[in-house]
């Protein structure tokens, strides 16, 4: 006896979906959406029932029958900055994915994806830790600045979901060990999971942390006023903000965000390797000082996201960080899997089901 | 043979130490310190000192140096190149730079040489240190280096080891905040402090979220900005106080606030801390925490368990006025070992 599962993942010019019998995917695709197709709603709530008849058609055709699917596993939306966990989906939820209260995301269309397919089979439908969870404890807020505070911002599914894999590999449950994850895309976040909670997070997109392909992550503060001084060509502040979070990091250094194609080209050009070596180093130091949130305790250290593909960066993290504790790979993202293993969870009591 | 002293100035606080050893005894005198008064207080001193010491010779006058263009670290002449960098404050602005000025005008006044020890912008970066995640925006080793050197000196000789030998993590928490990771007598890596990068500190921001903080440039000015973090964010922006003793009152006398305050620059700290023990590759003999910070139990308590797995850990304030004597000593006798920083250079 195994649970069969629907997993839907909306992103903005794409559904993945998946069908898992327990933790192993029978079908799993990602459904392309042009912008032709798209530009015909206007807004994101208006591509629900597009995207509905999509994943139906999509799912018959590939021979399975919906009526024997156990539960429904939908991807966010946006919802209030919360605790992480499986959460059942209510109309309050609905009701704040179908305005964007918290951002004018497209997973927004996540649970309500699941709830139509839930209502229309009469089966259970569950959301899995949604992208503004926020478990951070009150210190990790405070930046030096009164204004400006530190937000929980990360790669929330699939970290989540590789400190449970890590966990499982110990032979320990993930609410009695310590990780630190960090998730390497073209942003770059680095996170510490105390006994389960993610207590902090570096705020890529504000601009801490290590850089990445495209984000700057930390700068001297003062260094970066001056520049924006000094700089004629970047005028107004929101140019800034979008310069800092989509042009910098590689991308301001070597015209690239193209990880690989920055590896081959610095086994002979010095200059390349430099950047890239010390994209890797900064990574290697930001794990090392969340490893202080717990007390220089790490059970665990964890790499994902897609440049963990890359045997040269995860070679070179291992070899800075592997005094500290045991490191862990896992190129990719599993957000699919955390989905299904989420609802599997639920379904078997494992795990408490929370109202949003 | 003449007799002959040397005079060390260094800034503590607000007060300008000025000391020298009579015999052996170290003596001291405190000045108050104002900005923009170079000229006056090195009058004043000198006139003070003639009296003072009115028998022996003046040989060297020796301060940390201030922020000049970015050199090893070491003892240098202030000459004309030293006293324009530091007058026009082209590397960065820093009160240090008054004192270099007021350190060669005061020997000026006494027929003295001026040297500086350890500028501000010593750097002895790791290459891969040195980018920043913004191709236009460079990053600088600029903290409180000859207070580092201090501690290393100190440590060093209680370890009855050379500085050359050891791996150290020196955390400076004052003002600012400066994390150094001392590979065998280089700092390979250190936040710029003066740049207002690392954790806040009783005045210092530290860095902040820069995309958050280039959306504030839409309602303040850029200078303003620059002002504030600099001197009026960190302990003093949250609770208008910049005093250890102060902040561990107001939390004992039932202020929360004041403790989570306390916890972050401790937590900050904690961080970057974790970040020198991974340029060490997790070889570090000693974790050495200095500056007024030391003096709030509530940020020793919440530092040193996130720390004390990665090494011992020792809290000291390293006496600078008795480490400049010393490096004028050494000098004196080897004066070749004193550098001129050479030429004219107007940044980057």
């Amino acid at each position: 006896m195994g649970y069969k599962l629907l997993c839907i993942n909306p992103g903005s010019t794409s559904t993945r979906i998946a069908v898992f019998k327990d933790n192993q995917a029978e079908f799993s695709t990602n459904i392309k959406h042009t912008s032709e197709e798209l530009d015909v709603f206007g807004k994101i709530q208006d591509q629900l029932d597009y995207r509905y008849e999509l994943i139906k058609k999509t799912v018959i055709a590939e021979g399975f029958d919906l009526s024997e699917i156990d539960a429904f596993v939908g991807r966010g939306g946006a919802l209030r900055p919360m605790e992480g966990g499986v959460f059942s989906i209510n109309e309050r939820m609905i009701e704040d994915c179908k305005t964007g209260k918290y951002s004018d995301h497209p997973s927004n269309l996540g649970c309500q994806l699941a709830i139509l397919f839930a209502n229309e089979y009469k089966k259970p439908s569950f959301i899995v830790d949604p992208p503004l969870i926020d478990e951070f404890h009150a210190v990790s807020r405070i930046s030096g600045f009164v204004p400006i505070n530190r937000i929980s911002a990360f790669h929330a599914l699939n970290e989540k979901a590789v400190a449970r894999f890590i966990a499982k590999k110990l032979d320990k449950k993930v609410e009695d060990i310590n990780i630190v994850t960090a998730h390497l895309g073209s942003g770059i976040s680095v996170t510490a999971h105390l006994k389960g909670r993610c207590v902090d997070n570096t705020f890529g997109s504000g601009g801490d942390g290590p850089f990445s392909p495209e984000r700057c992550g930390r700068l001297p503060a003062d260094e970066l006023l001056n520049s924006i001084q000094k700089l004629s060509e970047i005028k107004t502040p929101k140019e800034w903000k979008y310069e800092l979070s989509k042009k910098s990091g590689l991308v301001s250094h070597l015209g690239t965000n193209d990880v690989i194609a920055i590896e081959e080209r610095s086994t002979n050009d010095m200059e390349w390797k430099v950047i890239l070596d010390s994209m890797i180093y900064a990574v290697a130091k930001e794990v090392a000082a969340y490893c202080t949130i717990m007390n220089w305790d790490a059970d665990a250290i964890g790499i994902t996201g897609a440049i963990a593909n890359s045997k040269y960066v995860v070679t070179e993290l291992s070899k800075y960080l592997d005094f500290i504790a045991p490191v862990f790979i896992y190129p990719g993202e599993y957000e699919m899997e955390a989905l299904a293993q989420g609802a599997i969870r639920a379904l078997n009591g494992d795990e408490k089901v929370k109202i949003y | 043979m003449e007799k002959h002293i040397n005079i060390a100035l260094h800034l503590q606080e607000d007060m300008l130490n000025v000391s020298w050893l009579s015999g052996n005894k170290p003596i001291m005198k405190k000045y108050h310190f104002e900005l923009n008064k170079d000229k006056e207080i090195a009058f004043q001193i000198a006139k003070e000192l003639l009296v003072e010491v009115h028998e022996l010779n003046i040989k060297y006058v020796i301060c940390p140096g201030g922020i000049v263009r970015p050199l090893k670290q070491g003892v240098y002449f202030i000459d004309e190149d030293v006293v324009r960098e530091v007058k026009e404050h082209i590397w960065g602005v820093h009160a240090n730079n008054e004192i270099t000025f007021i350190c060669w005008e005061l020997a000026r006044l006494l027929s003295a040489t001026a040297l500086m020890c350890d500028p501000m912008s010593s750097d002895g970066l790791y290459i891969l240190n040195r980018v920043t995640g913004h191709s236009q925006v460079k990053k600088f080793s600029r903290y409180n280096a000859c207070g580092h050197q201090a501690a290393i000196y100190y440590t060093a000789k209680k370890l009855g080891k050379k500085p050359e030998n050891l791996n150290l993590i020196v955390a400076d928490i004052d003002d600012e905040v400066s994390v150094g990771a001392h590979h065998f007598g280089v700092c390979i890596d250190v936040n710029d402090a003066v740049g207002l990068e690392g954790p806040m500190g009783f005045k210092s921001s530290g860095d902040i979220p820069v995309a958050q903080l280039a959306i504030h440039t839409e309602k303040h000015s850029i200078n303003d900005l620059r002002y504030i973090l600099r001197y009026e964010s960190g302990v003093k922006g949250y609770l208008g106080t910049d005093d250890p003793e102060d902040l561990d009152r107001l939390a004992q006398s039932g202020n929360d606030y004041a403790v989570l305050i306390a916890n972050a620059v401790a937590y900050q700290t904690a961080k970057w801390i974790g970040s020198s023990a991974m340029c060490l590759g997790g070889n570090v003999d000693l974790i050495v925490i200095m500056g007024k910070g030391i003096r709030s139990k509530l940020i020793l308590n919440s530092l040193l368990p996130r720390i004390q797995k990665i090494a011992s850990v020792e809290c000291f304030e390293p006496n600078i006025s008795e480490y400049l004597l010393y490096v004028a000593n050494v000098v004196e006798s080897a004066p070749n070992q004193i550098m001129r920083i050479g030429g004219v250079n107007d940044g980057l």
